[in-house]
C-alpha cells in the first residue's frame, strides 16, 4: 500500500490507536524509507486530535521590589478535547495566574504551553488576541459585560472584531443567546438582568465565535445555589457537544460535581 | 473591525459622556471659528484691494512721465533717473501716436492737469481737472456712471464732476430711489439734491492764464502776471468716488482731452513742475497708457525699458504688496492656530479621562480578542469625529460671527454712500484647508491617547471593580 493512499482520516485514525500500542513501531519498521513520513503525521495528528492543550514545565514569576513571587511553578499537564477539567484551589494558590497563562492574558516566564500542538506561550499580543478570538472563549466570576450596552451587543462584541458583517453577527449572537436560554432578554441592557442572567450572557458571548475552549474563571462565584445549578449544566451541556472546558475553583465540591477530572493547585504547584 | 463599526462605537461613547464631548467641542469650534475669522478678514482685506485695483484696470495701466519729473512713488528702481540725456524721447503726440500703433496698447492719452477754481451756484472751490480721450468711455470706471452719460465729442464743452467734489460743494446728492450717496464729513447745512437734477447744470471753470512772459511785471504784484479766465461747462456726469477711482485718481472735474488742451492755463499745475528743468520737445507732462492685458503690460514695460522711458506701473508694487498681505495672513493664521492648538490640549485631556473611566471595558474587549490596533483605532476615531464635528461647528460659528461683524462695520463706519464692502472672504481653500488642519490636530491629539489606551493591561483593567 503506498503511504499516501493511507492518507485518508480513517486509516489515520487507525494508525492512530496502533500508535498507542508499542507494536507500532515494529509493525511500520520494514518500510524504513515511510517510517519518518509516517512518524511526523502521527505526532501532528496526535498533537491535533487528543491533546487540546499541553503545559511543558510553566512558570510564572511576578517581581514585586526585592521580593519574587512564583505564582506558576513548573506546571506541566495536558488537557483533552472534550474534557471538563476542574482546577481547584484556594485564594492566592496561583490558580487565576494559569487561566490567564492559557488565556493568552499573561506570558510565562518560561516553559511552553502547546495549543493544538502549536507553542503559544512566546505570542506577541497580537497574536494572542487572535488566538482568544478564534479558539477560546472566556467567563469571569464578575462576569466581565459592558453595563451600558444590551445583552445582545455584548454577545455581539467580539464577532466586531472578528469583522462578521452586521446581519451575521446578529444571527449568530441571537443564536448564542438562544443557546443559554436568553432569547427573551435580548434587547435587555446588563445592568436590568439579574445575576445568573448576567452569567448566561457572558457564556454566550464565549461562545459566540464557536472556540474549541472555554476557560471558566470562577463563573459560579457571584452565585446563588439555584444559579449555580442552572450555570453548570449550561457548561455540563457545552461539554456535551464536545466543548473542552477548564473550569477554576475555589470549591471542590462543585468540581466533583461536574468536572472529568480534577487538577489541585497550591502555591504555584499542579498536581492530579 | 469595519469602519462603521468606528463611527458607530465612537458615536456610542461621544454620546455616553456628552457634557464632556460638548466642553469639548465648544473649544474645538472657538478654535476654528478663531482661525478661520483671522485668515478670512486677512484674504478679504487682499481681495478688496487687489479686486479694485483689477476693477478699475490699475493693473494693465501704466503712466509715463519725463524723466526730468518723477511721478511721487515711482518704482525706486527708477527714481534715480533725474539726469537729463540728450537722446531721451519726449513726451509728445508722435510719442502717443507710436503707442497707440502698438498691439499690445489698448489706448494711450496724454495727462493734462490744470488747476483751476470752480463755480457751481454761489460756491467756488479750487480744483485741479483731468481729462479723458473718447475712448474711454468704454472703460471702467468711465462706462458705468453714477448719473448721466459721458461726454458727447472730444472738444465738447462738458464735464463729469465726482461725487466728492459736489459733497464738498455743500451738495447732498440723491440717486434714484433716495439712495444718498453721501461722502464722509457730511453735515447738516447740505443742499439734498437728486443726481438726475444735478445733470445739464452749468459750472464755470476759472482757469489761470499768465498775462505777459516778462518777469519785470512781478514788480507791480502777483496780479499784474496773472489773470484769471472764465469757461462754462455743462454738467454731463457724475463719477462715482471711490478710492481708487482709474487713472484719474483725485481728480473731481474731468473734461474731453481737446477741450483740456484748449483751456488756458499758465501750463504747469505744480510749483514742482514749474521749477523742475522741462525736456526739449515734452509736450505733455505724462501719457496715461492702457495695455490690452496684463501680459501686453510686461511687453510694454519692456519696450519702454529699452526706449529708456520713465514709467510708473501700479503692478510692480503689486508683488511687494502680496508678501506684505502673506506676511499678515501668516500672523492672523498664528493667533487663530494657537486657539485650536489649545483646543487640541482639551481633546488630550478628555480622551485620557475616557480611558481611565473606560479602563475596565478596554480590558473586556482585549480578553474577547480585540487587537491593540482595533484599540487604537477606536480611540482614534473618537478624537477625529470630535476634530469634524468641531470643524464643521466652528466654520458655521465663525462664518456666522464674521457676517455679524461686517454687518455692524458696514452700518456704522461706512458711510451710506459706498458700496456695502464685505470684509471677510472665505474661499474653498480656506475652508477645506480649516476642516482638514482641524482634523489633523484632533488625530493628533488622539495619537497619545489612543497608545495608552491599547496598552492597558487587560488583567489589572478586568480587576478594576465597574
Amino acid at each position: 500500500m503506498a503511504p499516501f493512499t493511507l492518507f485518508t482520516y480513517k486509516n489515520i485514525a487507525l494508525a492512530y490507536k496502533n500508535a498507542v500500542e508499542p507494536r507500532v513501531s515494529a509493525h511500520y519498521s520494514c518500510k524504513s524509507a515511510n517510517k519518518t513520513l509516517w512518524q511526523t503525521s502521527l505526532r501532528t495528528f496526535v498533537a491535533q486530535s487528543k491533546h487540546m492543550l499541553q503545559l511543558i514545565g510553566v512558570n510564572k514569576v511576578y517581581s514585586k521590589g526585592k521580593h519574587q513571587i512564583i505564582a506558576s511553578n513548573n506546571i506541566s499537564c495536558s488537557i483533552q478535547q472534550g474534557e471538563f477539567v476542574a482546577i481547584v484551589g484556594k485564594s492566592g494558590s496561583g490558580k487565576s495566574t494559569l487561566l490567564h497563562l492559557l488565556a493568552g492574558l499573561d506570558q510565562a516566564t518560561s516553559g511552553q504551553i502547546l495549543f493544538r500542538g502549536t507553542d503559544i506561550s512566546r505570542y506577541s499580543s497580537n497574536e494572542f488576541a487572535d488566538y482568544r478570538l478564534k479558539h477560546i472563549g472566556i467567563i469571569f466570576q464578575s462576569f466581565n459585560l459592558i453595563f451600558s450596552k444590551s445583552a445582545l451587543e455584548n454577545v455581539m462584541l467580539p464577532l466586531i472584531f472578528a469583522g462578521d458583517s452586521k446581519s451575521s453577527r446578529l444571527q449568530k449572537a441571537k443564536a448564542a443567546l438562544e443557546r443559554v436560554g436568553l432569547s427573551h432578554r435580548l434587547d435587555h441592557k446588563v445592568n436590568e438582568l439579574s445575576g445568573g442572567e448576567a452569567q448566561r450572557v457572558a457564556i454566550a458571548r464565549a461562545l459566540v465565535n464557536n472556540p474549541e475552549m472555554i476557560l471558566a474563571d470562577e463563573p459560579t462565584g457571584n452565585l446563588d445555589s439555584k444559579t449555580t445549578e442552572e450555570i453548570l449544566d449550561i457548561l455540563l451541556r457545552l461539554k456535551h457537544n464536545g466543548k473542552t472546558i477548564i473550569m477554576i475553583t475555589h470549591d471542590q465540591e462543585i468540581a466533583d460535581k461536574v468536572a472529568d477530572r480534577i487538577l489541585t493547585i497550591k502555591d504555584g504547584v499542579l498536581s492530579e | 473591525m469595519h469602519i462603521s463599526d468606528l463611527v458607530q462605537m465612537a458615536r456610542q461613547n461621544l454620546w455616553r459622556m456628552r457634557v464632556r464631548t460638548f466642553l469639548t467641542l465648544i473649544g474645538v469650534t472657538v478654535g476654528i471659528s478663531a482661525l478661520i475669522a483671522m485668515v478670512s478678514f486677512g484674504v478679504g482685506l487682499e481681495k478688496n484691494i487687489t479686486e479694485n485695483f483689477k476693477n478699475n484696470d490699475l493693473f494693465t495701466s501704466l503712466t509715463i512721465s519725463s524723466k526730468a519729473f518723477q511721478v511721487k512713488g515711482g518704482h525706486p528702481s527708477k527714481m534715480n533717473t533725474n539726469k537729463e540725456r540728450a537722446d531721451a524721447i519726449p513726451l509728445n503726440d508722435s510719442l502717443i501716436t507710436l503707442l497707440q500703433a502698438r498691439k499690445d496698447v489698448s489706448i494711450a492719452y496724454p495727462k493734462i492737469n490744470t488747476p483751476v477754481r470752480i463755480a457751481l451756484g454761489t460756491d467756488t472751490a479750487a480744483t485741479t481737472t483731468g481729462c479723458l480721450p473718447m475712448e474711454m468711455g468704454q472703460h471702467a470706471p468711465y462706462d458705468n456712471l453714477l448719473a448721466g452719460k459721458y461726454f458727447s465729442h472730444d472738444s465738447a464743452q462738458e464735464v463729469l464732476v465726482s461725487l466728492s467734489f459736489l459733497n464738498s460743494m455743500g451738495y447732498n446728492v440723491i440717486g434714484t430711489g433716495h439712495k444718498q450717496y453721501a461722502a464722509a464729513g457730511m453735515d447738516s447745512n447740505m443742499v439734498t439734491i437728486s443726481a438726475d437734477s444735478l445733470i445739464g447744470k452749468k459750472i464755470t471753470v476759472l482757469s489761470t492764464t499768465l498775462k505777459t512772459s516778462s518777469p519785470l511785471a512781478l514788480i507791480g504784484g502777483i496780479e499784474n502776471v496773472l489773470a484769471e479766465e472764465a469757461t462754462e461747462m455743462t454738467i454731463v456726469g457724475i463719477l462715482p468716488s471711490e478710492q481708487f477711482a482709474g487713472p484719474n485718481f483725485r481728480e473731481e472735474i474731468i473734461m474731453p482731452l481737446k477741450t483740456a488742451e484748449q483751456l488756458p492755463s499758465v501750463g504747469f499745475d505744480r510749483i514742482s513742475e514749474m521749477m523742475a528743468q522741462k525736456l526739449k520737445g515734452n509736450k505733455y507732462n505724462a501719457i496715461f497708457v492702457k495695455a490690452k492685458s496684463m501680459d501686453d503690460l510686461k511687453s510694454l514695460k519692456a519696450f519702454l525699458d529699452e526706449k529708456d522711458i520713465n514709467y510708473f506701473a501700479i503692478d510692480d508694487g503689486l508683488n511687494e504688496m502680496k508678501k506684505v498681505f502673506l506676511i499678515l495672513d501668516s500672523i492672523l493664521g498664528v493667533i487663530g492656530l494657537i486657539s485650536l492648538v489649545v483646543a487640541g490640549f482639551g481633546i488630550v485631556n478628555t480622551m485620557l479621562m475616557s480611558i481611565l473611566e473606560r479602563k475596565r471595558e478596554i480590558g473586556i474587549m482585549k480578553a474577547v480578542g480585540s487587537k491593540n490596533r482595533d484599540i487604537r483605532l477606536i480611540f482614534f476615531f473618537e478624537a477625529g469625529i470630535i476634530g469634524v464635528l468641531g470643524a464643521l461647528s466652528g466654520i458655521a460659528v465663525g462664518y456666522g460671527l464674521t457676517r455679524i461683524a461686517n454687518i455692524i462695520v458696514n452700518q456704522t463706519y461706512m458711510s451710506s454712500g459706498s458700496t456695502p464692502l464685505d470684509l471677510f472672504s472665505f474661499p474653498w481653500w480656506l475652508t477645506l484647508g480649516a476642516i482638514a488642519f482641524c482634523i489633523i490636530i484632533s488625530l493628533i491629539a488622539g495619537l497619545y491617547p489612543a497608545i495608552r489606551a491599547s496598552k492597558i493591561n487587560p488583567i489589572e483593567a478586568l480587576r478594576q471593580e465597574g
